[in-house]
């Protein structure tokens, strides 16, 4: 059994150190976008920039504001990096550890478990922009659920199975083919779901500071951070997963759903390089009068299209 | 006991021990009280942070909760079409049917606006 | 440090090039509904495709059954015999555990059937007590992979 841990060990810490590199590459992207280099000073090229972040932000002062509520101001950036890191354990390579049968509905779940990481963050903090900034961010998530959901739902209705493993390994065609506007929304909707740059409302920081995280320090705040992009890679693996099929390719089946990956990963990157933030109405508007409209009548035709086909 | 919690122990051992690394490594100087109070744009917080409620986001939360469970019952439709699709359809669209009737209610009740 | 020359950022040689002021205008692609036609045209293409795979995989999952069915009964008289040698090892255990006690008999409590009654004559075992002599861990492990399937 030892063995197994180490397996998921390895995994854990792999994506760890993907999701360091991922903020030195948005560092970098968003230099260049803004025509100016990135981080190129520490040793070589800049490369060990983020462990140079690491060290940085474990060495600063851990505070405790006086009136947070001690326990879960310490437990809730725990709980965000550990339902990041849980994602990663349906991670659907071509030698999995795992052959979960419902591997769709587990992301599902963990997804919607990431709203309370938010939320006691916002509250155990017991500052007037910490709990605005975390009911914002809270509402926004969970608008944006009831879409995702139905959308996940009509991509499954033509995978026909929630098994991760098995749509890694034997979907050919790809659903961002089959249903382009369906894939639209899906992506739009992560854009939401990790509160990226077009809807980034949980830190406005012309009206909020920092949102949900002001009160955080140091190594508090390097876990919520890291969950953050953690989540990003999450978000853009499974995107790969569900909307892209498999190529087969013999062993090197999982080149191309890392590609799609990264790609996925960059695209985040551009999308904050390039859009300016949305209005909170508008946010709400597109959430509620378009998107759940749109991904309910999607889910009607796919699964017409499915028995017609 | 079983190897499929093992992801989960692990996930749940590694942010604490990040954690303890960050809290071992942290500078301590002397605390003063104005690095304690809470953040608030060079004010003294005077009154407590959680009074304000905002009705709007908690009926935002119960419009959420209603169409969660409804979409917690489509849950099973892609098992299902194997098995018998046309009843899977049927169902599927009367149950979408009176989502939509519901959404539409809301919608014509202004729940939904967010600026009024 | 000690080892390390400083070194200041300078322009490069020659300095840098013009700034581009001037308003770029990009040159017009295909037309909306150009682009609408292609993302039809790929996509009924792509539903195509799907139907051949659907059409595979339903097969393939077809031939799956037939082969499970196939297998059942073996299956089942496996589960069958392993079930019976679990109940001799468990008799034998009993035997040998309790051969100092005087007048035990195997598979009653002091004379009393408790495995084998008139009105239901072979009730379900409890997991607990099928996997009885084993240990403590190991019989959780064992219950718990046989509620799996």
């Amino acid at each position: 059994m030892m063995h197994l841990l180490i397996c998921i060990l390895i995994n854990y810490l792999l994506v760890m150190v993907a999701m360091a590199f991922f903020t030195l590459l948005e560092r970098k992207v968003l230099g260049y976008i803004q025509i100016r280099k990135g981080p190129n000073k520490v040793s070589l090229m800049g490369l060990p920039q983020p462990f140079a972040d690491v060290i940085k932000l474990f060495t600063k002062e851990v505070s405790f504001p006086s009136s947070s509520n001690l326990y879960p101001f310490i437990f809730s950036p725990m709980m965000g990096l550990a339902l990041a890191l849980l994602f990663w354990s349906l991670y659907p390579y071509s030698s999995p550890l795992f052959f979960p049968m419902y591997g769709a509905l587990l992301f599902l779940c963990i997804s919607s478990l990431n709203v309370y990481a938010t939320l006691i963050a916002g509250w155990a903090s017991n500052s007037k922009y910490a709990l605005l900034g975390a009911i914002r961010s809270i509402a926004q998530t969970i608008s944006y659920e009831v879409s995702m959901a139905l959308i996940l739902l009509s991509a499954l209705i033509i995978l026909l199975s929630f098994n991760l493993i098995l749509m890694t390994s034997s979907q050919w065609s790809s659903i961002s083919l089959l249903l382009p506007p369906l894939f639209m929304i899906w992506f739009i909707t992560t854009l939401a779901e990790t509160n990226r740059t077009p809807f980034d409302l949980s830190e406005g920081e012309s009206e909020l500071v920092s949102g949900f995280n002001v009160e955080f320090s140091a190594g508090s705040f390097a876990l919520i951070f890291m969950a953050e992009y953690t989540n990003i890679l999450t978000m853009s693996l499974f995107t790969s997963v569900f909307f892209f099929g498999m190529i087969p390719l013999g062993i090197f089946t999982d080149i191309p759903l890392v590609l799609k990956t990264m790609f996925f990963a960059f695209l985040f990157i551009w999308v904050r390089g390039t859009l300016p933030r949305m209005r909170y109405d508008k946010l709400m508007n597109l959430a509620w009068k378009s998107f759940l409209p749109l991904s309910l009548s999607m889910m009607i035709l796919s699964t017409s299209l499915i028995i017609i086909i | 006991m079983t190897t499929s919690f093992y992801p989960v122990i692990l996930a749940t051992v590694i942010p604490p021990m990040v954690f303890a690394i960050a809290w071992i490594l942290s500078n301590r100087p002397i605390p003063s009280m104005n690095k304690l109070s809470p953040y608030e744009c060079g004010f003294d917080p005077k009154n407590n942070a959680r009074l304000p409620f905002s009705l709007r986001f908690f009926l935002l939360a119960v419009l959420f909760l209603v169409f969660d469970i409804e979409i917690v019952l489509l849950m099973p439709i892609p098992l299902s079409l194997f098995l018998n699709p046309m009843s899977t359809l049927l169902e599927t669209t009367i149950s979408i049917i009176i989502l939509m009737l519901g959404l539409i209610h809301e919608w014509n009740e202004g729940s939904l606006d967010w600026s009024s | 440090m000690p080892g390390m020359k400083f070194r200041q950022d300078m322009p490069p040689p020659g300095g840098y090039g013009p700034v581009e002021w001037a308003q770029k205008i990009p040159r017009r692609g295909l037309s909306g509904y150009a682009i609408f036609g292609v993302a039809i045209g790929i996509s009924s293409t792509a539903w195509i495709l799907y139907h051949f795979e659907r059409n595979y995989k339903r097969r393939y999952e077809l031939d799956m059954n037939d082969a499970r069915i196939a297998l059942e009964p073996l299956l089942e008289a496996e589960r069958h015999r392993a079930f019976l040698k679990q109940l001799r090892k468990n008799r034998d255990e009993e035997n040998m555990l309790m051969k100092d006690v005087p007048g035990w008999e195997t598979g009653t409590l002091y004379g009393e059937p408790c495995y084998h009654n008139q009105a239901k004559r072979f009730p379900d075992v409890k997991p607990e007590e099928y996997f009885i002599h084993s240990r403590w861990a190991d019989m959780y492990d064992r219950i718990w992979e046989r509620r799996k399937h």
